[in-house]
């Protein structure tokens, strides 16, 4: 068929809510506009009901799948468009379809045929139907499985931060487990203002409320990921500094020295106060008089990964600045652990929140190697969140979020 | 290309030192799929109208979508609630035998097919 024919269905009664969303339903559409020339079938669905089968206008044509309920029986589908219309008197498909492919084949009148349109106050049908069934675009697998989402938001100037700028269209089923999420700033703000973080949470929640849920993405995003472990190194005397002994020490293969000053405690501190400010150092410490009266210089590496190269420890006569009672120096030992970290990696590439302030670079972020996450028996609502007080935002920033998950489908929030 | 009637050139960046891959496009008539309200995304939109269209054979999942989709699609911004009547102007423009290329949007210029049509917010040509 080669018809230069269109074909329109709506099946909402308001322009309103003509949005591309039927209801809660994410696989059924409020309006469509096909070529004719795409029509696969018309076949009755009951006595009532004919179907009108399209090549996908979102799909390609062809594929088929098994759509599945939680503990039952499978059936196959198609991903094939379709259109259910409602007749006036039962039995009259065949009447019905004549009328349709009278209307494509014709040469008069627009090249838009309205073939069912419930809108209120100015319903109009082809003859022998009285309203517009369901519109599927794409019809789908929606059983159990591996789903993926994806929705634009436009954040609110929330009046504090952690409140809640935008609440995503849509939850997911009890037992939901979240795989993967994303977020990329697709319209930015016009001033300074806009850190924005993503956090599931049980509850349906208004924009501008407080948030109460758990970040996923962001700064303040935890994943447990590959358990942080930071390596650390420990320097014990066997025995207490005498007077005017200094202490020597090569770090990652810089020598630093320190001199007696003052007493024993202002010599260690001193020492671990040096080390302390390398930036390959999480923390060094000094611990004068601690556990069976040892004193101990303790490192510990800033990251994960990083080593702490320790050598040529000298306690008493070092580099010219210690005096003949070195003689009586403790001796050091060196002692190499790592230590389980006590919080967990960030897992969001880069670890940062969303910037859509007007200045951006427009960065997305991504969850990268996150741990599928279990919300347990509960809905999973999420949330788009202010992680700053954006109350003087301004302009009509948008962001994209993106959310794959393994369960049921999605149920928008109507 | 098979029985192409015409071609509807699409850009959504305004100054043409932007113009790229995601900025503007080039599409055969023959090979729309069907027009939709709404931004193809979970979004409900009353401003939008997405045109859809086969861009490939491949089986890439477009995850830009509220549910996956396979073919690409145009996302037009428009004058709310005007649905209907740029399905219909859109129907009409693909209906007719005109071998030319049509604008549909050219931010660069403001050039429009229709004045219910004011943007473009995504050009997804997977």
């Amino acid at each position: 068929m080669n018809s230069n024919k269109w074909l329109y269905f709506r099946t909402v009664t308001g322009k309103s809510s003509d949005d591309g969303v039927k209801d809660t339903a994410l696989i059924q559409n409020t309006s469509v506009c096909f070529p004719a020339d795409s029509i696969i079938d018309i076949s009755p669905l009951n006595a009532t009901t004919l179907s009108i089968e399209f090549e996908p206008v979102k799909n390609i044509m062809g594929s088929r799948g098994k759509e599945s309920t939680a503990f039952g029986a499978t059936t196959t589908i198609t991903s094939n468009d379709s259109v259910e219309l409602t007749l006036k008197a039962t039995g009259t498909h065949k009447e019905v379809i004549n009328r349709i492919v009278d209307a494509i084949n014709g040469s008069k009148g627009s090249s838009l045929i309205v073939v069912a349109d419930d809108l209120s106050g100015k319903e109009t049908y082809i003859e022998g139907i009285s309203a517009c069934g369901t519109i599927y675009t794409p019809k789908t697998n929606q059983g159990f499985g591996k789903h993926e989402m994806s929705c634009y938001v436009k954040p609110t100037a929330a009046s504090a931060d952690n409140d809640v700028v935008a609440q995503l269209p849509f939850y997911l089923p009890k037992k939901a487990i979240i795989l993967e999420a994303a977020m990329y700033p697709l319209k930015l703000a016009t001033n300074s203002k806009g850190l924005l973080a993503l956090e599931y949470h049980t509850a349906s929640l208004a924009a501008d409320a407080p948030s109460a849920g758990t970040e996923i993405l962001g700064f303040d995003a935890l994943t447990v990921g590959e358990t942080a472990r930071n390596q650390v190194k420990t320097i014990t005397l066997n025995a207490t500094l005498a007077t005017n002994n200094g202490v020597e020490v090569k770090v990652n293969g810089t020598l630093y020295t320190q001199g007696w000053s003052t007493n024993e405690a202002g010599t260690m501190n001193a020492i671990a106060g040096t080390l302390n400010a390398l930036p390959e150092m999480g923390v060094a410490a000094s611990d004068v008089g601690g556990v069976g009266f040892l004193n101990t210089l303790t490192f510990t590496a800033a990251n994960d990964g990083d080593n702490i190269d320790i050598s040529d420890i000298t306690i008493g006569a070092v580099t010219g600045v210690g005096t003949s009672t070195d003689t009586s120096a403790p001796t050091p030992t060196l002692a190499t652990a790592t230590s389980a970290h006590t919080t967990y990696y960030n897992g969001t590439r880069p670890g940062l929140d969303l910037d859509i302030s007007t200045s951006a670079a427009a960065i997305g972020l991504h969850s990268s190697n996150m741990i599928p996450i279990s919300n347990l028996n509960n809905y999973t609502y999420l949330h788009v969140c202010a992680k700053e007080d954006m109350s003087t935002m301004s302009g009509n920033p948008r962001v994209q979020v993106y959310v794959k998950w393994w369960g049921g489908p999605a149920v928008a929030i109507a | 290309m098979k029985n192409s009637k015409g071609m509807w050139y699409f850009r959504s960046s305004t100054a043409i030192a932007d113009d790229d891959d995601l900025a503007s496009i080039l599409v055969p008539v023959d090979q729309l799929t069907g027009f939709t309200p709404g931004s193809n995304s979970a979004t409900a939109s009353t401003e939008h109208v997405t045109i859809h269209y086969k861009s490939n054979a491949s089986s890439t999942t477009n995850t830009h979508d509220g549910v996956p989709t396979q073919n690409g699609f145009i996302t037009l911004e428009i004058v709310d609630k005007k649905q209907f009547e740029v399905m219909s102007v859109l129907a009409n423009a693909a209906a007719s035998n005109n071998t030319v290329t049509q604008v549909i949007w050219d931010q660069a210029t403001s050039e429009a097919l229709d004045g219910n049509i004011t943007g473009i917010s995504k050009i997804a040509n997977i």
